[in-house]
């Protein structure tokens, strides 16, 4: 006999805690982060409980059963078709008023049973709210749990209350245990002609609020969201976290190197003990290991650093006021508001941000956010950034000093990428996406303390893990393959020389040659591989006898042409460039068109060709 | 205490409006009537960013931030 085997939904307004549930019932990581509109995609995970299997779906918030968008709609069309056994409904006990209101609707609504769970029980208590969450029970009819899902808190009763429901088909009764669910949910709809009255009746019997209970996060707040300091905050912020990026990164990428070239030189002990042919070492070692060692020593660091930073911030609940601050900014460059909030995504990483681009709900302006955002360089470009900005633009030196000149430099260079989306988005608006504005309603939550040290060990591991994927998968096969450029010649010369020379004429008039512009294109599957594949490129006529590190990067450089002009024009061609592959294929997903996807790999690589001639020009004098 | 009727737009931060009209017309009302501004409902200015716009207000416990043009057809009576 089979297992049974039950569907749960959960719903809820944004922000609530929904996706901080499911993780905790499947073992899912989805990201969870604090602000509306972080979950744009259903997920589905499953959990089992005494001898029964749950599969758990995690629906995106919506504020009511009206939709206004077309991920609200799947939601309120999942919930109205009843296709779950047992729906709950996540409220937040720090708003109780608005949630109550969309409880209300759907309890009246819903053809599946209901629980309510109520979550962030502990924030609340804190602020001062305190909840009779029996009261409210008896009062909706339906079971109330209450929970803090972040630190495991109520789950085990929500997880027994789901069993009830979906054992015994319908909501169960929580007042008394001999009466029908039905007789308790029709009583408390007979006191309230709506769900709005009904969601007032509970606010006045079941919650009380002390006095000033958001107080501190309004008192940051008006620092944060002043005219005065809004922005500067915003800048130091960003600086901060690229000075901890730039120094937290420095060891460990020393450690790797040595790490690595050790390994090289054993590497190669065993393969000549083996009697390996000469060619086939040489393709293992100076392709595939070298490519390999150097994503993982100089790449992986800083991304390992900088996305839990980021990650943090955003579990804090900062990210609303940044949109907030800029939205005026965005409205003047014809793009919606809630674009600042896909920027800060597409630092973390540009394929991200354009899924999360649906936060937008007109399609013109999602279209222009979608567009515009491989302008923002993503953490894959971060380190070649940095690794450039060390060795040519800055003074030389270790020190914590040298370390904040180069985030200040990075921190400039990153600035003018938003100036350039910003204005690429004005472009667009003015020319192929002409179109009224849409309106901007967006909501501060309250400042949620991160629990930092999961956030940074799961965001650490997870980071690293995906970078080290990434490095075997794309990385590796591409050092072989211009491994084999480089050491198949056809009509006296390399493979790679006659595609480099190709390049050169064109590249040389952007301020870049050959041998970049080739890792450029051929770095086209992920970004962190561009300066490895510039990097073999020109050591394919030398044999690997450096430690990849900052001084012989410079010495390499230096010994190929590079000038500081030349940094500068590659630190801004790798800013503004085509998408990576993920970043196309996702673009062409979300539009589901041949054209936008094309434009979004045309215009940045113009507007990169146009910034860097200009640099050249400026330059030739 | 002033009887006439101001709309959320002119009040200053810090001070509160009792709704008695708000707009109509576009989508973006629906979705505020469900964030608590209706008719009846007390709400607190907040911070008001650049050149006027955005505004953010204390509605129904959460804080929600909208446009000056939107803020401009929220009308009520003041209240302290």
């Amino acid at each position: 006999m089979s297992e049974p085997v039950y569907n749960v939904a959960l719903t809820g307004n944004p922000n609530v805690g929904k996706s901080t549930i499911f993780n905790s019932f499947t073992g899912m990581h989805q990201h969870t982060g604090n602000w509306t509109g972080k979950t744009v995609e259903n997920a589905k995970g499953e959990y089992r409980f005494h001898g029964a299997s749950y599969t758990i779906i995690d629906l995106p918030g919506t504020y009511s059963l009206n939709p206004s968008s077309a991920e609200e709609e799947a939601a309120c069309g999942y919930i109205q078709k009843g296709l779950c056994d047992v729906l709950v409904i996540v409220l937040d006990a720090v708003c109780p008023e608005r949630n109550l209101r969309f409880a209300a609707e759907l309890i009246s609504r819903s053809k599946a049973p209901v629980i309510v769970c109520l979550n962030l029980i502990d924030e609340a208590e804190k602020k001062g709210i305190f909840i009779d969450d029996r009261k409210m029970s008896e009062m909706l009819g339906t079971p109330v749990v209450t929970a803090a899902a972040r630190s495991g808190r109520g789950l085990d009763e929500l997880k027994t209350q789901i069993e009830r429901a979906a054992k015994a088909g319908k909501t169960p009764c929580s007042v008394c245990s001999h009466c029908s669910s039905e007789c308790c949910r029709s009583a408390a709809l007979r006191k309230a002609s709506n769900p709005g009255e009904l969601a007032a009746g509970i606010m006045k019997e079941c919650v009380k609020k002390g006095e000033g209970s958001d107080e501190f996060d309004r008192r940051v707040d008006r620092v944060i969201l002043s005219k005065a300091f809004g922005i500067p905050i915003m800048l130091l912020l960003m600086l901060l976290i690229f000075w901890i990026t730039i120094v937290g990164a420095n060891y460990p990428s020393q450690l790797l190197s040595r790490f690595f070239s050790w390994l090289g030189v054993k590497l190669r002990l065993l393969l000549d003990n083996a009697g390996c042919p000469g060619g086939l070492e040489s393709a293992l070692i100076d392709g595939v290991y070298t490519t390999l060692s150097w994503v993982v020593a100089v790449m992986l660091p800083p991304m390992a650093i900088f996305f839990p930073l980021f990650t943090l911030l955003e579990d804090l609940g900062y990210l609303p006021r940044v949109a907030f601050n800029l939205d005026t900014c965005f409205r003047c460059a014809g793009a919606h508001g809630k674009q600042s909030l896909t920027t800060a995504m597409g630092f973390g990483c540009n394929a991200c941000a354009v899924t999360g681009c649906r936060i937008i709900d007109s399609k013109r302006e999602r279209l222009i956010a979608i567009l515009t955002n491989s302008l923002i360089p993503c953490n894959g470009r971060f380190p070649m950034i940095i690794a450039l900005i060390s060795v040519f633009l800055c003074p030389a030196g270790g020190g914590a000093l040298s370390a904040l000149i180069r985030a200040a430099v990075l921190t400039l260079f990153i600035v003018l990428s938003v100036l350039v989306s910003l204005a690429a988005s004005k472009l667009l608006s003015k020319t192929v996406l002409r179109g009224v504005g849409s309106s901007f309603v967006l909501e501060l939550p309250p400042y949620r303390r991160p629990q930092i040290g999961r956030v940074i060990v799961r965001s650490l591991f997870d980071r690293t893990v995906f970078v080290l994927l990434r490095a075997v998968a794309v990385a590796a096969p591409a050092g072989l393959v211009i491994w084999l450029l480089a050491n198949v010649s056809v009509g006296g010369s390399p493979l790679i020389e006659h595609f480099t020379s190709f390049l050169d004429p064109f590249a040389v008039l952007i301020g870049l040659d050959g041998a970049i512009l080739a890792a450029f294109i051929l770095g086209f599957p992920a970004n962190e591989i561009v300066l490895p594949i510039a990097l073999m490129i020109y050591l394919s006529q030398q044999t690997l006898s450096e430690v990849p590190d900052l001084a012989s990067l410079s010495a390499l450089l230096s010994l190929h042409g590079w000038t500081s002009v030349t940094a500068v024009c590659v630190i801004v061609f790798s800013m503004f460039h085509f998408p990576c592959s993920t970043t196309c294929l996702t673009i062409y997903k979300e539009t589901k068109s041949l054209r936008w996807t094309a434009l979004s790999m045309v215009l940045p690589f113009l507007i990169g060709c146009v910034l860097c001639a200009v640099i050249t020009f400026i330059n030739s004098f | 205490m002033e009887k006439e009727e101001k709309t959320l737009g002119e009040i200053l931060p810090g001070e509160s409006l009792n709704i008695s009209a708000v707009g109509t017309g576009s989508p973006v009302w629906r979705r505020l009537g469900e964030l608590g501004f209706t008719k009846g409902a007390t709400v607190d200015k907040l911070y008001v960013g650049f050149g006027g716009s955005p505004i953010a207000v204390r509605v129904s416990g959460a804080v929600i931030a909208v446009r000056r043009e939107d803020a401009n057809k929220i009308k009520g009576r003041q209240t302290f």
